[in-house]
């Protein structure tokens, strides 16, 4: 049972070249998925989120709007970094 | 983090055609990655207000999805991953036959990685993330990343039979010989 990799314990490796292959094939089907068209309902759904953004932020920009003001309200960010956590 | 936009509209959809790659490649199957999108839009939108200006959108975007696919996954895990059971055969317009056959092989190899080191793998890989950003994307060491896409390196050449041995046309015997170790 030869072992190349000996020196280097459990962590197993690739030649230059294969890796180059391997790169390549990710690259072409990574850019062959991002070369897709957006399905509409996400580009609907992008169209919905401006235009509510927009909103708040007029709805904010307003002088005097309320309790949150021109000042902003800091404590309201709850410092969880991962909103997908 | 009160007035001012986190982000002008452009840069999100500029983003989502990468983000949408990630999740296919990284879930296997178009209609729950489409899932996944949306959701990480709303929730980047929602939560905006913790998008620090000056940060990388993409990166931050890339971590809420692969948090959600990642909370997804663990609820999912006592099904049967059924390697027939790919939707990326759904994709649309892939005109020539072949390009559609290596697509659909190479997301069959790579969904045949452990869903760590397939992630670790398209964010350095392919998504263009250094290491140290997809260490703070997948939330763990840098070192653990690099250890990660060895392995799916390895994994994935072998599953795709890439070593270098098939490129001088040897035949199965010489090649069987040139192996360095057994597969296992």
């Amino acid at each position: 049972m030869k072992d190349q990799n000996a020196g280097r314990r459990d962590r197993p490796s690739i030649d230059a070249r294969t890796q180059a292959k391997l790169g390549e094939k990710l690259r072409s089907h990574f850019n062959d998925l991002v070369n897709q068209p957006i399905p509409q309902h996400l580009i609907d759904l992008l169209g919905r989120l401006e235009a509510g953004t927009k909103a708040a932020d007029a709805a904010r920009q307003e002088p005097e709007a309320g309790p949150q003001g021109a000042g902003g309200d800091p404590k309201t960010g709850q410092s969880e970094g991962n909103p997908g956590a | 983090m009160n007035v001012s936009r986190s982000w002008k509209p452009e840069e999100l959809l500029a983003a989502v055609p990468s983000l949408r790659a990630f999740a296919i490649s990284l879930s296997g199957n178009v209609d729950r990655a489409d899932d996944l999108v949306q959701e990480t839009l709303l929730r980047a939108v929602e939560h905006q207000d913790k998008f620090q200006a000056g940060t990388s959108l993409n990166a931050w975007l890339f971590t809420i999805l692969r948090n959600l696919f990642h909370s997804e996954y663990r609820k999912r895990r006592r099904e049967v991953e059924d390697p027939d059971n790919f939707h990326v055969g759904r994709l649309a317009s892939q005109p020539e036959q072949n390009g559609y056959v290596d697509l659909r092989d190479f997301q069959s190899a790579l969904s045949a990685l452990p869903a760590e080191q397939r992630e670790a793998l398209l964010l350095v890989g392919a998504s263009g993330f250094s290491y140290d950003e997809a260490a703070a994307i997948a939330g763990c060491a840098v070192g653990t990343i690099k250890s990660r896409v060895n392995r799916a390196r390895v994994r994935l050449s072998e599953l795709l039979s890439l070593n270098a041995a098939d490129d001088i046309g040897a035949d199965a015997t010489v090649r069987a010989a040139l192996q360095d170790a057994p597969r296992t």
